[in-house]
């Protein structure tokens, strides 16, 4: 009777697809809880340079300087503007929170001398004039997406996940993404965005992630907008981990005095 | 008592002092560890689409020197600036020194403070007096003026304690009496006297602030000189001329006590601010008899405040204020208004890449009692472009209009389109 029972509890198990996890091929959203949970350090460090190529060619450049903090409750990122010289010393703060909350942001714009709280309500605008939107260059959360595995291949020589993202929501840009994730790395190796007529407008292109302090660490990517032919490379350097900046670092009273020197 | 003079000798010792202190804080830079070099390079021209005259040919220079040391900071901000009348101007924006402790900033020089949460208005931010030469049509990097001052602020988690000791009064710097800015009011008001340079006539300020999630507050007091001078002294009814012998204008002590905060309602920011403004001095006519009509001062309570919001709109920023001045136990002899009313409005937008921006930014004067007859305004519709990085160019136009005896209905004649060309470095 017990042995009975056992068979049919397995049978029950495979069939609802539980039994593929604990068989190792989890399904789409433990794909993508195992990017997003991916160890990346409590707090990071880094300079972020930004090229903007137009459809003549002709490039522009942004410099960053960024810093951030998981503190458990409460993701805190604080951005300062290096180049170029119009925008140097403007900085741009953000507190995300693990609940439903919305985000906090802040900028302090130098002409003004003053730390101004904005509104958050901006995710789709494009950061800096960049193909990047502030939604892109935040941790998009897993419960945010319907989450379905396409197949698995090999891609840039990693075997892959195929992943087709439909967002939950209706206040986001595209209508669904398609990602390709290296299977041992949780790590995001390309993600094609659509719009609402099921045509790819928008692609992002991981060129090279390397492993820095124990962590992965994507340090090149590109992106491009299909529809304007223009693109975005973003690249990452000075990469630091677990450098000792703490909750306080992240205020008012950094955003006014800039980056450590 | 000191009165304010601008000739070429004056400037000249100005100059000297500067240069002065900058050889003075040079050395400190040259050993900071990290020394970094940036600036502007603006020219513009203007023109008065009713007078058909180019008021506006400026060319202007801002330069900032920043050093770094380990726990120090040293800002000079030098700049130059040639007008219309080709005389050159030569000054310091700005130099001070920054000390930093684990909890404690300590800012020692010539600086530029900004408190509070309004746009365009300035309610409890009167630490720094205005540049008003141009009224208020300035980049706001220039709208405010630096002021020798000590300022220290204290940081206890969430909480900021800031104080400020300005040891010597620096007024609003106003129009020139043949500039097109100036009005008969200004021209009554020109070389005031100025406090001595006593200990005892030091202003002072205090601040506390909150900066958390929720809500961004402040609560501000401050003992201080009024920036707006007072008269005292007779004008003749029959020609409508001071007196000479008799005018005087005077700067007044008065007490603000204040605050602000900004917060958000879903995807809106909703800011407010608000000041008493304590016994503050205002100048008041009385006729006792032709043929002169006589200027005295009287000291009211007085209250400004501010509500505003900003939101975004089809991807287009917008934000709006409304800000009232209201004398509490009010004298009809005043030659100040009982009410004020002012609405702002901003709207601004980028293409894509963020090379091209629009904006509009409007004032509108109004009397609720009589919004037909009372209203003005001041549009400052303007496109700017971006050549390159750091490389723009911007085109405009300020327009004055309504009521010709209202804050911006006055400068109807002055209604001008202009063109501007900056460089960042």
């Amino acid at each position: 009777m017990y042995k009975k029972l056992s068979m049919l509890t397995l049978t029950l198990l495979l069939l609802v697809g539980v039994g593929g996890t604990l068989f190792g091929a989890p399904d789409g959203l433990e794909v993508m809880e195992n990017v997003y949970y991916r160890p990346s350090g409590d707090e990071m460090t880094a300079d972020l340079e930004m090229i903007l190529t137009n459809s003549r060619g002709s490039t522009r450049e942004r410099s960053i300087t960024q810093y951030s903090i998981d503190t458990g409750d409460v993701d805190k990122k604080l951005m300062f503007f290096l180049a170029p010289a119009d925008v140097k010393d403007t900085s741009f703060m953000s507190w995300s929170y693990t609940d439903a909350r919305d985000d906090d942001q802040w900028i302090y714009l130098p002409a003004l001398r003053r730390v101004k709280r904005i509104s958050s309500d901006s995710k789709n605008d494009r950061f800096m004039g960049s193909d990047f939107t502030y939604d892109d260059l935040g941790e998009r959360h897993p419960e945010e997406d319907r989450h379905t595995i396409l197949r698995e291949e090999s891609y840039q020589g990693e075997p892959s996940y195929v992943i087709e993202s439909v967002p939950v929501g209706d206040d986001d840009a595209f209508s669904k993404t398609v990602v390709w994730i290296a299977k041992d790395k949780w790590i995001g190796l390309k993600r094609e965005y659509y719009n609402d007529k099921g045509e790819a407008y928008k692609v992002l292109n991981i060129d090279e992630f390397k492993k820095i302090d124990g962590y992965w660490v994507i340090t090149d990517m590109l992106m491009e907008d299909l529809d304007r032919d223009h693109s975005t490379r973003l690249k990452m350097d000075n990469v630091k981990f677990d450098t000792g900046l703490t909750d306080s670092f992240f205020s008012e009273r950094q955003m006014k005095r800039g980056p450590r020197r | 008592m000191r009165t304010l003079t601008y000739n070429r000798q004056k400037k000249l010792i100005v100059s000297l002092v500067i240069l002065m202190v900058m050889a003075m804080l040079m050395p400190n830079m040259l050993v900071a560890k990290d020394i970094d070099f940036s600036g502007m390079l603006r020219s513009s021209t203007g023109a008065r689409l009713s007078e058909g005259d180019v008021p506006i040919t400026e060319q202007t220079a801002d330069i900032k020197m920043e050093g770094w040391g380990e726990d120090t900071h040293i800002m000079l901000n030098p700049y130059a600036y040639i007008g219309a009348d080709g005389e050159p101007e030569i000054g310091m924006r700005e130099a001070y020194i920054d000390l930093y402790f684990p909890s404690m900033d300590i800012r020692v020089g010539k600086q530029a403070i900004v408190w509070g949460e309004a746009e365009g208005a300035f309610i409890t931010d009167i630490v720094s007096p205005q540049d008003l030469r141009s009224f208020i049509l300035a980049d706001f990097t220039e709208v405010r003026m630096g002021v020798p001052a000590v300022k220290a602020d204290y940081f206890a988690g969430p909480l900021t304690f800031e104080a400020v000791w300005l040891p010597r009064f620096v007024p609003t710097a106003q129009p020139d009496a043949d500039s097109i800015w100036s009005t008969e009011k200004m021209k009554l008001m020109s070389n005031p006297d100025l406090p001595s340079d006593d200990l005892e006539n030091s202003e002072f300020f205090g601040k506390i602030s909150y900066f958390g999630s929720a809500l961004n507050g402040e609560l501000m007091a401050g003992y201080a000189w009024d920036d707006m001078p007072v008269l005292k002294g007779d004008i003749d009814l029959t020609t409508g001329e001071p007196v000479p012998s008799t005018l005087k204008a005077t700067h007044k002590r008065y007490t603000v006590v204040g605050g602000s905060f900004s917060t958000t309602l879903g995807s809106v920011v909703l800011r407010s601010e608000a000041a008493a403004y304590l016994d503050r001095a205002f100048t008041k006519t009385e006729i006792p008899g032709p043929p002169t009509r006589t200027l005295s001062t009287s000291e009211y309570h007085q209250i400004h405040g501010l509500a505003g919001l900003d939101w975004s709109l089809f991807g287009v920023d917008m934000s709006s204020q409304y800000i009232l001045q209201y004398i509490h136990d009010y004298d009809a002899a005043l030659m100040s208004e009982e009410y004020d009313h002012t609405l702002t409005f901003r709207m601004r937008d980028s293409n894509t890449a963020e090379t091209l921006t629009w904006e509009l930014f409007g004032y509108l004067g109004f009397d609720p009692e009589d919004i037909e007859n009372s209203t003005d305004a001041l549009l400052r519709p303007s496109l700017t472009y971006s050549i390159e990085d750091g490389v723009e160019i911007q085109s405009g136009v300020e327009i004055f209009l309504g009521d010709e005896a209202g804050k911006f209905g006055q400068y109807e004649d002055n209604t001008m389109a202009y063109v501007s060309l900056r460089w960042y470095f």
